[in-house]
């Protein structure tokens, strides 16, 4: 018996994406993942993090590279697997959306092969911890998104799984209702059960993951604590500036400053937030401050990086990168 | 605790995969079970059909009208048994549920057998309301002492189509146009099967295909059934013969397209 | 007069793209295109090998004619129903809706585009008839044959469209396509003529704009007279459908909109 809960040993699968042409989704991705732990997935979109969930699912095959489960292999132990794995996608598919509540929980629980006798109490237990209970009777297609999502948590830990893997499970949730199901996952693992889930938001990794692991174009750039992770940006301050009409050669010169690590931009409110990785010994606020002369400063800050500073300098490779 | 519930594969459980969980996929995939779409589909699509073609074959005149109310009253169980096993394993795909219940360790044969049992209940209840009124329209004749018998007739029918409806749903986890191939099946039974045109009066090869079809032996018992002439076993014994082959194919189908769908990722392109 | 221009032209050309698009859509299904060649020759077969043993006088030319239009029938219901269903599934309804060309205009090109593929049908069973069931080719009067068969396609493409409407509003839209298609069939008299209908029935048929095409088209193809009437009727019946549906566009989109079935599948 294995004594870690999900072990990948370099993964990889590869896509064709037309005649001749393949992308490598998942590259030698080993991931050891203990029992008892919440272990957090992030990386941007197209990182490989959903590809590796399905994999783990066994609703994708690798292509080579070996992924285990509670020491079953997802490819030759399939049955044992899909028996002590929970599935909790996110979004809004997935659902069947004209039954109800109650009745997409009694459809899948026989498909997990759970007695009759255990199904009503436990599917009345999970309807009760996902709040769930009001509207059971309802139609799924009426749900709002942070229902279904909550809908899917309950599907997921019908049979009671060992292991649960969530796929950003508060994708596209208001900031209230992501709490709420932050608290539902944490509970979740109160009972023992190993979870790993894939998010791109930093500070619910922060708050959930006892570790998490950085996946860039298939790879795993960085693993640890979110902490450790945190570290890498030790000795680092964010210097971060509320600026309008700033343009790429701008950028190319702050990169050049002494002292600037990393220069990333986003859009806020029709201007930009410019956020430096500065090294806390050089101040550089000066002759950032400088080259930008010609353009209109709105607002100056500094703070201790967070996760997020930490993701976004790993993910961008220290270059910017541009979002909205 | 975490894993209370992992060793269960009892003969109850997997009668209720069979029964409760295909009853529950039926009704949440296939888009006729609604009232507002089941009485102009299921009940009326056939109530008119049937009124065509003893419309049409009295003015043909070849057979007698009761030839073509028997043949399109049987047809009627086509409806749920084509479509309904087709539009419940395609419909996976469109709601984006087939990750989630290819994911789950339920048996798929029973799984996907049990997805027939509601198309084969309901065509059967189709073909006895189209026989009750092919009674009025169609000048058919229905003794007490035959109801029994046509009554079984009438289920193996509905169960063959139903199987034939299930290898079309297979083709419809890897294509989306298991319904479209549903319809084309449904005309091309009535052309084939000998239900307005007599297998003797088409060619060879179109006959050949016939028999290979869903529900031709089914309807020559039928007739045979009120006419009260003997031997209508055997003609049952083929049709089932042909359902169980239907259902193999299905199931092997299913399995390769899943593997298959495993090893290419294409479970979620619609 | 500058305006009128350009709003003609630019009408013009967004039932032109329109229409192109929807028949790439239908194009793109292999087994569509596969069921509308085979369809046609199994509406034909049923109809020959049925009246093959019978006294009906009924030629080989009419009967093609009719599963001819059968065919056509059922596409265009077909068509129209799956369209609206189709663009609801994408979820492209609601934006259509709330753009600002007319429903009437965005809805015009799927019911030309599946009538196309009725004429197409249409077609398709005279080859196969030709080929398989010996059927002459001989029209008597080939001219008017095609005003007819223009006519009839317009008129089934305006029918298409009426029932189109109250799709939009009626979700299971398909189901009561197929519905529609025998007693449509019963009513505009093919393969059996409509004098063998129960009287009060046959006012219904009068009505059908369809069924006057069949009138024209059968007419024109055998040398009976009164193609023009039938023409006539077909194309001022078609206009009376687009004037209904354009009303009843309106009331849906508002209906539909308060009663939120845009987006529900």
């Amino acid at each position: 018996m294995s004594d870690y809960a999900i072990e990948l040993e370099n993964l990889s699968r590869t896509f064709r994406v037309g005649p001749g042409r393949t992308k490598q989704a998942v590259d030698g991705l080993s991931l050891s993942i203990e029992r008892g732990e919440m272990f957090g997935l992030l990386g941007p979109n197209g990182a490989g993090k959903t590809s590796t969930v399905k994999i783990l699912m066994t609703v994708l095959l690798p292509t080579s590279g070996h992924a285990r489960i509670l020491g079953d292999d997802v490819v030759e132990q399939v049955e044992r697997v899909r028996r002590r794995t929970g599935v909790i996608l996110g979004g809004d598919a997935g659902l069947y959306a004209r039954l109800s509540a109650r009745d997409n929980l009694l459809l899948f629980a026989d498909l997990y092969g759970i007695p009759y006798r255990e199904q009503k109490r436990r599917i009345g237990e999970l309807l009760e911890m996902v709040g769930l209970l009001k509207s059971e009777r309802a139609r799924v297609e009426t749900f709002s998104r942070g229902m279904k999502q909550r809908l899917h948590i309950a599907r997921g830990l019908l049979h009671d799984p060992e292991v649960v893997i969530l796929d950003e499970p508060s994708n596209g949730i208001d900031p209230v209702g992501a709490r709420e199901l932050r608290e539902l996952v944490r509970g979740t693992v109160r009972d023992g059960r190993t979870v790993l889930m894939t998010t791109h938001y930093m500070f619910e990794a922060d708050e959930l993951c006892d570790r998490v692991a950085v996946m860039r174009d298939g790879k795993k750039i960085a693993e640890g604590t979110p902490e450790s992770l945190k570290k890498q940006t030790d000795g680092q301050v964010v210097l971060s500036l509320d600026i309008i009409g700033v343009g790429e050669p701008d950028l190319d010169r702050l990169r050049a400053l002494p002292g600037v690590h990393s220069v990333s931009v986003a859009e806020v409110d029709g201007s930009q937030r410019l956020d430096l990785h500065c090294d806390q010994q050089t101040d550089a606020t000066a002759a950032v401050l400088e080259e930008l002369r010609h353009l209109t400063v709105l607002r100056v800050s500094k703070r201790e990086p967070t996760l997020e500073d930490a993701y976004v300098s790993l993910v961008s490779g220290g270059d910017a990168t541009w979002t909205s | 605790m975490a894993g209370t519930f992992q060793r269960n594969t009892g003969a109850a459980v997997t009668l209720r995969l069979f029964f409760m969980a295909g009853w529950r996929s039926h009704m949440a995939l296939f888009r006729w079970m609604r009232p507002s779409a089941f009485f102009p589909t299921v009940i009326g699509v056939p109530t008119v059909q049937l009124v065509w073609f003893v419309y049409l074959g009295n003015y043909v005149g070849t057979h007698p009208v009761a030839y073509y109310a028997v043949g399109n009253a049987l047809h009627a169980s086509a409806i749920a048994g084509l479509f309904a096993p087709a539009m419940s394993i395609q419909g996976e795909r469109f709601s984006g549920t087939l990750t989630a219940v290819l994911a789950t360790p339920a048996r798929r044969s029973v799984m996907f057998l049990g997805r027939v049992v509601p198309a084969v209940l309901i065509g059967f209840l189709t073909s006895v309301v189209m026989f009750a009124l092919a009674a009025v329209v169609g000048d058919v004749e229905l003794p007490w002492s035959r109801l029994p018998q046509l009554a079984g007739v009438i289920l193996v029918t509905a169960t063959s189509c139903s199987a034939f409806g299930l290898l079309i749903g297979a083709i419809g986890l890897r294509t989306r146009e298991a319904i479209l191939m549903a319809n084309l099946a449904s005309y091309f039974m009535l052309l084939v099967c000998g239900i307005n045109v007599s297998l003797e009066s088409l060619p060879d090869w179109l006959a050949a295909v016939g028999r290979l079809m869903p529900m031709t032996h089914g309807i020559q018992a039928a007739r045979d059934v009120l006419a009260g002439t003997t031997g209508t076993g055997v003609l049952l014994l083929l049709e089932l013969l042909k359902t169980a082959v239907f259902l193999g194919i299905a199931l092997i189908m299913l399995r390769c397209l899943e593997q298959s769908s495993r090893r290419h990722a294409v479970l979620d392109e619609m | 007069m500058d305006v009128l221009i350009r709003r003609v032209v630019s009408t013009a050309l967004v039932l032109s793209r329109g229409w192109l698009l929807e028949l790439r859509q239908l194009m793109r299904s292999r087994l569509y295109l596969v069921t509308a060649v085979i369809l046609p020759l199994v509406f034909a077969s049923l109809a020959h090998y049925m009246f093959a043993g019978s006294q009906r006088t009924e030629g080989p030319l009419v009967i093609a004619l009719s599963a001819g239009l059968m065919g056509m029938w059922s596409t265009t219901l077909m068509g129209s129903g799956s369209a609206i269903n189709r663009l609801r599934f994408m979820q492209v309804l609601e934006p259509l809706v709330a753009c600002p060309t007319p429903t009437f205009l965005f809805s015009l090109p799927f019911a030309l585009a599946t009538a196309s593929m009725g004429l197409y049908s249409l077609g398709a069973t005279l080859a196969w008839s030709a080929l398989f069931f010996g059927m002459p080719l001989e029209l008597a009067s080939p001219v008017l044959f095609v005003v007819a068969v223009v006519v009839t396609v317009v008129s089934l493409s305006m029918l298409g469209l009426l029932l189109a409407s109250a799709f939009i509003l009626y979700p299971t839209a398909q189901a009561l396509a197929n519905f529609f298609e025998y007693p449509i069939w019963m009513l505009s008299g093919v393969l059996v003529p409509v004098s063998s209908l129960p009287s009060s029935v046959r006012y219904a048929a009068d009505l059908l704009a369809p069924s006057w095409g069949v009138k024209a088209i059968m007419r024109s193809a055998t040398g009976e007279s009164g193609t023009f009437s039938a023409v006539l009727i077909c194309s001022l019946l078609s206009v009376l459908y687009a004037a209904i549906t354009l009303i009843l566009l309106r009331r849906f989109e508002w209906l539909a909109r308060s009663s939120g079935t845009l987006a529900l599948q």
